[in-house]
């Protein structure tokens, strides 16, 4: 037998296409010169599985599934409002009218804002609500509560830039010729296509930034000569008040440093939710969080004030997740593990 | 594990009819692997492939009932990304029509990393590196049959081409790894 023809033996053989008559041929040449017989075995025998990419594809269901529930209600919306309303004729062309206004303007307003400083487009969520924006090179982004982003309007043309304070997450198209760059109070994040979670309120005193895929890096507004490029699922956390040198000692694992690398927390072993995007869920997740903490959580998500009559409370430590929960049952709930008195007064809660 | 064809029709009924998202996640997740491998051979980007493939799933979700109609889901997604990643190509080189012929011009995608591969065993690791050294199409041509277990009909169904163009792509592909294995001098 030719060499030819055992490779296309063999070929036939594994895409299911070799006649009986062939594979008898095949077997017997392989009888027949036993040096042959490792090499066929090597080239026949099944892929070995690989775990680690299993666990790659749970990761990416899990960004998938947000996704999904997001454009969910959306879609399931549409028969019902939209189409009776686009049956209409006469709307119809009303709004064939009104669009071609609107273009004229555009382009005119286009041409000559190209004279002067392009506009700022700001899209913000307010208290207690959670707003879904798609910027215009296809980006996705999800504000959390009290949060907002600021941009130019000719945004993705010739550059993706915005700044953010508060919290949002952040699926980034991929387009390697205009990097994606987010700046906030105290670091800037430069991505290439990814999705990943940055923290910023004011209120707060340092800044978060968690990946969940791709690679993303991050620079100081005060030095921007130093940066750091984050794996998936790393997080970095970074103090207001942290000071110059301090890159090194996050890499010796110092945990008292101000800026601090690690993984993202999963709810529980072997789970593809991370916690820190578990607010995309509508889920509240406390991981040994601070009351002090936990109450500015609560503040944005429910729109109120929170006080606390005696400092200690603040420093009681809590674990748990919540998902449909009124405030009042979390805070029940929060008071078996660790025991106080509260107090709500229209918008104010008070802890005593 | 491989799913077998039936047993992606039981979870594509699922999916149709009961819009159970646990079947969904079942076919994405097994899909998932085999699908990144063949869709960035073609873009020579992981993450370009990620979107796209996800794009694809996420059609499917939509089709509701539709994905009934569907006879056989693996093909179809198969046939969804192939389109989808040469569009892809033609918008990335500006070019007006992109072919499966052209795949072969760019840069080596870097599938496997440094820690990736020592998950595998020594030879698995080699064979690994070989078959990521074919040609893109010896390659696509040789995961489609060996990895998913399409037919030749099926392979050529996918990518456009005839089944005996197939045929010459696995046997090329069998050859040179097998050359390759020749020269490690191998022994029982």
């Amino acid at each position: 037998m030719s060499e030819e023809r055992f490779y296309q033996l063999i070929s036939r053989k594994l895409a299911g296409e070799a006649s009986v008559i062939e594979l008898d041929e095949l077997e017997c040449y392989v009888r027949a010169y036993p040096d042959k017989k490792k090499l066929y075995d090597l080239l026949i025998q099944a892929p070995v599985d690989n775990d680690k990419g299993i666990l790659k594809a749970e990761q990416a269901y899990a960004l998938h599934q947000l996704k999904l529930q997001l454009q969910q209600p959306a879609h399931s919306k549409i028969p019902v409002s939209r189409k009776r309303f686009w049956n209409n004729h006469k709307t119809k062309s009303y709004i064939l009218i009104a669009a071609t206004i609107v273009m004229v303007i555009a382009a005119f307003l286009t041409f000559k804002t190209e004279l002067i400083i392009p506009a700022r487009i700001e899209v913000a969520a307010t208290k207690g609500s959670i707003t879904n924006i798609k910027l215009p090179d296809g980006s996705t982004v999800w504000l959390n509560s009290d949060s907002k982003i600021t941009y130019r309007n000719n945004f993705g043309y010739g550059h993706r830039e915005l700044r953010l304070t508060g919290e949002a997450f952040f699926d980034v198209k991929h387009d390697p010729k205009t990097p994606f760059i987010i700046h906030t109070d105290k670091i800037n994040i430069k991505v290439l296509g990814t999705a990943f979670n940055v923290k910023s309120y004011p209120s707060d005193n340092y800044v978060e930034t968690s990946l969940i895929r791709g690679k993303i890096d991050v620079n100081f507004t005060d030095r921007p000569s130093e940066h750091i490029t984050l794996r998936p699922r790393e997080k970095l956390t970074v103090n207001k008040d942290q000071t110059k040198g301090t890159i090194t000692s996050l890499l010796s694992g110092d945990t008292g440093s101000k800026i601090r690398l690690e993984n993202v927390t999963t709810l529980s072993k072997g789970d593809s939710i991370v916690a820190e995007t578990a607010w995309l869920q509508n889920k509240i997740v406390f991981d040994n969080t601070s009351f002090s903490e936990i109450a500015g959580v609560l503040e944005r998500r429910f729109d109120i004030k929170v006080k606390f009559k005696n400092e200690k409370y603040k420093l009681y430590y809590y674990t748990g997740i919540f998902q449909q929960e009124s405030l009042r049952e979390i805070l029940d709930l929060m008071k078996i593990t660790k025991p106080f008195n509260y107090e709500i007064n229209k918008k104010v809660v008070t802890i005593n | 594990m491989q799913l077998k064809s039936f047993q992606i029709r039981e979870l594509q009924e699922a999916v149709a009819l009961e819009r159970s998202e646990t079947a969904y996640k079942v076919l994405f997740v097994q899909l998932y692997q085999s699908a990144i491998s063949f869709t960035t051979t073609i873009t020579k980007n992981e993450e370009v492939a990620e979107e796209l493939y996800a794009d694809a799933m996420m059609k499917l979700w939509f089709m509701e009932s539709k994905l009934t109609d569907i006879k056989d889901l693996k093909l179809y997604i198969f046939i969804l990304l192939k389109n989808s990643a040469l569009n892809y190509l033609k918008k990335e080189r500006k070019q007006r029509f992109v072919s499966i012929d052209d795949i072969d011009r760019g840069d080596v995608p870097q599938t496997r990393s440094v820690e990736e591969s020592l998950v595998f065993n020594e030879l698995e690791n080699m064979l690994a590196q070989v078959i990521d050294k074919l040609p893109s199409k010896c390659q696509i041509v040789y995961k489609l049959i060996k990895h998913e277990g399409f037919s030749y009909k099926h392979t050529a169904e996918i990518l456009g081409l005839s089944v005996n163009t197939i045929e010459g792509h696995m046997s090329n592909a069998l050859k040179k790894i097998g050359t390759f294995l020749k020269s490690l001098n191998l022994k029982d």
